[in-house]
């Protein structure tokens, strides 16, 4: 196996507060994400609820930031709010540089339940998106059927939800938020609910996805090894109300093939204990 | 079809076996008088003259033809306006508060309570009776609908947005096939009502129709005919029913298995 070189955190962490500096990186591409001091909170008066303070984050163009945090450390409230799906109560999200309104079909979501649409079959779950901007059939259908090929679903492009695997209804989620080309994928735990063989044939799946594309993505996961294989950049948050705890160049990123070769990387197992660590301190 | 779904079924076929052959023994035998339970030849020969020479001038496929029609029109005109109202008050508060107090109202009044009322306003033709279905289905309808939209998961309008549906086509895309399995389970009870009320609507002043057909034999003590006329109404239910849950199976596959 070739050597791979692997910092530490304790390497690592001269990254932390100015995350683009790391020599190996290419030059800072265009601000894709930009959270300044944002915060989040439910209800009002006493019944007020803090979700996340403070949350400052940015993320350039083709990066893959995985964001790593235990349940309730306010993961997903941060990916909602990034989607546009709420608003934040304090602070200024900025999207391609510009204020962030609402949904906007250049962040593409992938949630944790594929959320397919139940009446439509594949394709039609593949298409809806380039139906919604008025493309037309013929060039529709063959958009569509390269994406659901590239997940490889082409034997059942005709199937419906119901009829469909966890792990196939999550590759035509991907697909379906794929075919549109959005500068920016979110993606919420999506292979939490699937078996582990699975979730590492779809990791490997997005990986490459992504790196075909060139485009940006964020990925929130609990899984320490599905975030250290996926991300160049990973992100822990902990805390209550929620925050970012402190954020790392993965030492890995995208230099191994699968999974266990990431597992069996020179070490491996010292970054993995120090990240399950600072979780354990963030919960 | 496997054993365990075929036993029930025999055993509801042997029950309705059953209860034929224990009315024919009862009625064979003189038992009871033929004007409470007129026999079961009886009864068959009542409906194959009604095939033949129809009912008090109208053949029976007319009689048959203009319940299904007013029953038709009303349950299209519901369907019509019950389920875009039901979208429009299932996402906006205010439609839904503005229509509630009169749908609340109506909907547990007995339906003959006020048909003299329609009656006096629309005449005692056709119209007067379909109005008087079109509310019975009316209420049913609406609030399933209701139902259904509140029903649709936040988040499959949230990707739909960000797939790029515009507002409008949220309603079009995804409120509305979202709805369909509530939508039918509307149908449903309101095929039923309205069926119920129809007797109720050709008590006054129709002249065909089976459910005229049975009170007006009635009047004449023809138990034969009101047998006849009340077999082949449950009939007629149980055809409309199935027709309408195959329609269901076709259309809303997925109902249930999300």
């Amino acid at each position: 196996m070739a050597a791979i070189q692997v910092e530490t955190i304790e390497q690592s962490k001269e990254h932390l507060s100015l995350p683009t500096t790391e020599s190996s990186s290419t030059t800072p591409g265009k601000e894709v994400v930009s959270l300044s001091a944002v915060g989040l909170s439910y209800g009002d008066g006493k019944q007020q609820r803090e979700i996340l303070r403070d949350v400052h984050l940015q993320i350039v163009e083709g990066e893959f930031v995985c964001v790593l945090g235990a349940s309730g450390s306010g993961k997903t409230s941060l990916l909602r709010m990034i989607a546009g799906y709420e608003q934040p109560t304090a602070g200024q999200i900025k999207l391609f540089g510009r204020p962030h309104l609402g949904p906007d079909r250049q962040v593409g979501v992938v949630f944790q339940h594929a959320n397919l649409f139940p009446w439509l079959n594949v394709r039609g779950n593949v298409e809806f998106g380039l139906r919604m901007q008025g493309i037309r059939k013929v060039l529709r259908r063959e958009r569509a059927a390269d994406a659901i090929e590239r997940v490889g679903l082409a034997h059942a492009a005709k199937l419906m939800p119901h009829q469909l695997s966890g792990g196939m209804k999550q590759r035509v989620a991907i697909a379906r938020s794929m075919v549109t080309e959005p500068e920016l994928m979110l993606m919420d735990e999506p292979f939490a609910a699937l078996d582990a063989i699975t979730r590492e044939a779809l990791q490997v799946q997005v990986r490459e996805l992504w790196q075909q594309s060139g485009k940006t993505a964020l990925f929130i996961t609990h899984d320490v090894d599905e975030a250290l294989f996926l991300g160049d950049r990973i992100i822990v948050m902990g805390g209550s109300p929620g925050g970012i705890a402190t954020e790392m160049r993965s030492p890995l990123g995208h230099r191994t093939v699968n999974l266990s070769e990431t597992r069996s990387a020179n070490g491996y197992a010292k970054v993995r204990d120090q990240l399950i660590q600072l979780l354990k301190q963030e919960s | 079809m496997n054993r365990k779904a075929v036993l029930p079924r025999i055993v509801s076929l042997a029950a309705v076996l059953l209860a034929l052959t224990a009315w024919w023994i009862v009625t064979a035998n003189g038992w009871v008088k033929p004007l409470f339970l007129p026999s079961p030849p009886d009864v068959w020969r009542a409906f194959t003259d009604m095939v033949t020479s129809g009912y008090k001038g109208s053949p029976l496929a007319l009689h048959i033809w203009d319940s299904m029609y007013r029953l038709g029109a009303a349950f299209a005109l519901a369907l019509l306006t019950a389920v875009p109202l039901g979208i429009l008050s299932g996402s906006n508060k205010w439609v839904q508060a503005a229509l509630y107090p009169f749908i609340e109202f109506y909907r547990p009044l007995p339906p003959l309570a006020y048909y003299t009322v329609l009656v006096l306003w629309l005449g005692i033709e056709d119209a007067s009776k379909i109005m008087l279905l079109f509310l019975a289905a009316f209420a049913p309808l609406y609030i399933a609908v209701v139902s259904g939209v509140k029903r649709v998961p936040s988040d499959r309008i949230n990707g739909a947005r960000s797939l790029g549906a515009s507002k409008w086509k949220i309603y079009v895309h995804i409120i509305l096939p979202s709805c369909l399995p509530e939508i039918f389970i509307g149908i449903r009870t309101a095929v039923g009502v309205a069926y119920t009320t129809l007797a109720a609507a050709e008590m006054v002043a129709a002249v065909t129709g089976i459910g005229w057909m049975v009170l007006d034999a009635s009047k004449f003590l023809r138990s034969d005919i009101v047998f006849a006329g009340i077999i082949m109404m449950g009939l007629i239910a149980i055809l409309i029913d199935i027709a309408i849950r195959s329609l269901e199976r076709k259309i809303v596959p997925w109902s249930g298995k999300e």
